[in-house]
């Protein structure tokens, strides 16, 4: 058989392919808790939390091209939101996640002001005050968040079913909490950008003043972006919070944003698998240089890895994956119904959702 | 909800109840040992219940047995704390290489980054992936918070950690064993000395880090003030940031303005020479005590005319010192290192430092061997719980003593030294002893 593969959009066989990918991708999630020991499904799950930092972030500055450096102050508030108020007035862990998403996005709309007047290194200057400002804050008020000495204490039971049982119960529920809130901001994401905010988004990302000028409100749509951006941190931020046990001032420090800012590059921007393909390799690379040479050497194992990917995979993992599905399989777009059939593919027009036509981008990227 | 849709949920859900029927996969408990009277009875004079921990724990380590270190091996930290793991494993090859232990020790090593979220991350590997029967080494107060209760629930010793703070000499924790001068020992001998200096009284600055040691040294200030019944007072408190490079020239300042005779101060790593120096640049002059975390012969010494005169409490030789220049326990030491330390730099205080981490680890597991609970888990939390040796890198007087729960703090004693520019070291000064005292109750 020659490849690739050619699959009609809306066949059955394209449908097949669709399924086939979310029941495997179903079937890893669920087998996982089986097939690893109980400390790696800790790490993933870390990968997964970093993952949804990723995601917030892929929004901001994937999506929109507005470039933050102040997400780990997101990441930050959502986690000691989520610790202090655990840890000193015993509420229950969820309360605790949306106070902090709340709490992230106004956070966000006040810091994404700014956005509406600048643009580039002036505003990635701004955000980059605020990830510099939470850490001293957090040393600051001491009483409240333990300062440097670290916040500890924070957990989430899990509920008392057969299935979360054992010593290793906790870690596999937090998995699955992890597992949710990934696949909810996500889907957050993706509802976002396939509705008018998202084809703003794009537009004033791609020519401002024309966009502005098809009657697109630049304020609400850049504020709301940002506070949706850090309000997907702070969810990832609070969840960390519970699954790490310790909450520092070094654990939301400035490394933090460049770490989600390298895996948003690396796995690939503005993509939607590109996060999660990025927060593993910016959690578990580390991991493992440190186990092939105890030393120094290590963090330039790292630092190696990442130009080389950066080099070979200029769009990302999610990118080059999705090349090299293309060569196996390839999902042809089909005129739309009612249309004359041609020869060959006709092109779509993107963007009418109306007229029952959805994004070019949408329907290509598979 | 459309067919389409309805159908892939079915799936989705028929292959959760087909992993759901394969019971639980976090259920890997194992415990319950069946330990003998004299093992529980230990056991339980520690608050440790056997019924808790993993069924091994009163088994012997066997042939060869894994010891887990966690330290920074990347980023800023590594640079100062990386060079401890060739300390504590030179310890160890060494105890294989001579002693007649029935077990052979492996030390494993795990990047931490210096941060505790990691340091737990990297210990739960250490601990379920190599099996580790213990740790020893792991630096820094929050460090050890972070992987004390992995500690209790595998009950697994934690000997020789290096954690000032105050927390980590918790008997409800009595699988830690600390390895560090405690910062209430530091704060304890600054007030009985400044109360013998000044019977009527001073006027007390402090310089302090905003740190989890600088939080608890600004307590246990105020806390010895008040229970020597000090008529020193605190007239004014700086704080500095870790990473705070430039010299704390306004701090300075404000504190030679506030009429203080006496500085407590405890900063970290490179501050220790600049608040010294800019102390002297000032022309201010009170009588200086700083923080044994930077009693080593490479601050003082850097900070030339600045450190003479300035007190700092010793417990732990200085390899630069002229006065250990010929000591017989720093000489046997280094030539430990020499030959097991892979290339380490013979300069390094921290090196030794480390050194001393992993000879308590030895040390316990060599009265293990000798007790009727053998070298076992169980075995090394006990005997680290009874310790009684004097490491070669300690100065003479200064014992290692550990006594159950009702002495949980292995260093309580110190020597108050001060530094000579004429003599390019440390002077010997008063040897305060606070033996058994240390313990929080």
């Amino acid at each position: 058989m020659a490849l690739p593969v050619h699959i009609p959009a809306g066949s059955r066989a394209d449908i097949g392919w669709r399924v086939g990918r979310v029941v495997l991708i179903a079937l890893l999630v669920f087998a996982t808790p089986y097939l690893v020991p109980s400390f790696r499904l800790s790490q993933i799950t870390g990968a997964l939390v970093l993952a949804i930092a990723v995601v917030g972030l892929n929004l901001l500055s994937g999506f929109a091209g507005q470039i933050s450096l102040g997400h780990a102050a997101f990441f930050g508030i959502g986690a000691y939101t989520t610790g202090v108020m655990t840890v000193k007035w015993e509420t229950a862990v969820p309360i605790t996640l949306v106070v902090g998403m709340v709490l992230c996005f106004v956070v966000g709309v006040l810091v994404g002001l700014p956005a509406l007047r600048l643009q580039g290194m002036y505003l990635a200057l701004v955000t980059l005050a605020v990830g510099v400002l939470l850490p001293s804050l957090i040393r600051r008020f001491d009483g409240l968040t333990g300062g440097s000495s670290g916040l500890f204490g924070m957990e989430w039971e899990p509920p008392g079913i057969a299935y979360f049982a054992g010593r290793g119960g906790e870690t596999v529920w937090l998995y699955y909490v992890t597992v949710v809130a990934l696949v909810l901001a996500c889907v957050v994401v993706w509802n976002v950008m396939h509705s008018r905010i998202g084809r703003a988004v794009v537009a004033l990302r791609d020519n401002e003043a024309p966009a502005i000028m098809t009657g697109i409100n630049r304020a609400f749509v850049r504020t709301v972006v940002f506070g949706l951006s850090a309000s997907i941190a702070g969810l990832a931020g609070g969840i960390f919070a519970v699954q790490a046990g310790i909450l520092t001032p070094e654990a939301v420090s400035l490394l933090l944003t460049i770490n989600l800012l390298v895996a948003m590059i690396i796995g690939g921007r503005a993509s939607y698998w590109g996060p999660v393909f990025g927060a593993f390799v910016i959690y578990f690379v580390p991991v493992w240089t440190s186990d092939l040479s105890q030393g120094p050497i290590s963090g330039v194992l790292f630092g190696a890895l990442v130009i080389l990917l950066v080099f070979v995979m200029p769009n990302g993992l999610a990118g080059g994956l999705t090349s090299l599905v293309r060569r196996v399989v390839v999902v042809v777009p089909q005129p739309p119904r009612g249309a004359t059939e041609g020869p060959s593919p006709v092109p779509v027009e993107p963007g009418d959702p109306a007229a029952g036509n959805p994004p070019l981008e949408a329907r290509l990227v598979r | 909800m459309t067919k389409r849709s309805s159908k892939l949920t079915l799936a989705v859900a028929v292959a959760a109840l087909t992993f759901a029927s394969c019971g639980a996969p976090g259920d890997d408990s194992g415990s319950g040992s069946s330990a003998s009277d004299a093992a529980v009875e230990a056991a339980e004079a520690l608050g440790i219940d056997l019924d808790d921990c993993p069924a091994d724990m009163t088994d012997p380590l066997g042939d060869t047995a894994k010891v887990g270190l966690t330290l920074p091996l990347t980023g800023g930290p590594a640079a100062a704390f990386a060079v401890l793991g060739p300390g504590v494993k030179s310890a160890f090859e060494e105890a294989n290489a001579e002693a007649d232990l029935p077990t052979k020790f492996e030390l494993i090593l795990k990047d931490d980054q210096f941060q505790p979220d990691k340091t737990l991350v990297a210990a739960r590997e250490l601990v379920q992936k190599d099996g580790v029967v213990g740790f020893s080494g792991v630096t820094g107060t929050a460090g050890v918070l972070a992987i004390r209760d992995l500690l209790r629930e595998e009950c697994l010793p934690g000997i020789g950690l290096p954690g000032g703070g105050g927390t980590v000499l918790d008997p409800a924790y009595p699988e830690v064993v600390s390895g560090a001068v405690p910062f209430s020992l530091d704060a304890r001998v600054w007030v009985e000395d400044v109360n013998e200096r000044f019977p009527e009284g001073a006027k007390i600055a402090t310089f302090i880090g905003n740190t989890e040691s600088g939080k608890d040294y600004a307590e246990q200030i105020d806390h010895w003030l008040e229970e020597t019944g000090s008529k020193s007072t605190i007239v004014d408190k700086e704080t500095i940031d870790a990473a705070d490079a430039a010299a704390p020239s306004s701090a300075v300042t404000t504190m030679r303005n506030s009429g203080a005779e006496v500085l407590f101060a405890a900063p970290t790593g490179a501050q220790c020479i600049s608040i010294m120096t800019e102390a002297a640049n000032q022309g201010w002059e009170p009588v200086i005590y700083m923080t044994t975390n930077c009693s080593s012969s490479t601050y003082f010494g850097a900070a030339g005319g600045a450190a003479d005169g300035v007190l700092t409490l010793q417990t732990y030789k200085d390899v630069g010192s002229p006065r250990f220049a010929d000591d017989a326990g720093v000489q046997r030491v280094r030539d430990v290192l020499k030959e097991y330390g892979g290339g380490v730099d013979l300069t390094n205080t921290t090196a030794y430092s480390g050194y001393v981490y992993g000879q308590m680890f030895v040390e316990a597991a060599k009265q293990a061997a000798a007790s009727d609970l053998g070298l076992s888990k169980l075995g090394l939390i006990v005997a680290a719980r009874n310790l009684d040796f004097h490491p070669d890198m300690v100065a003479d007087g200064i014992d290692f003593t550990t006594s159950g729960l009702s002495d949980v703090a292995p260093i309580e004693a110190g020597e108050l030294n001060s530094w000579s520019v004429a003599e390019g070291g440390f002077q010997q000064g008063k040897l305060y002893d606070f033996e058994g005292e240390l313990t929080q109750k």
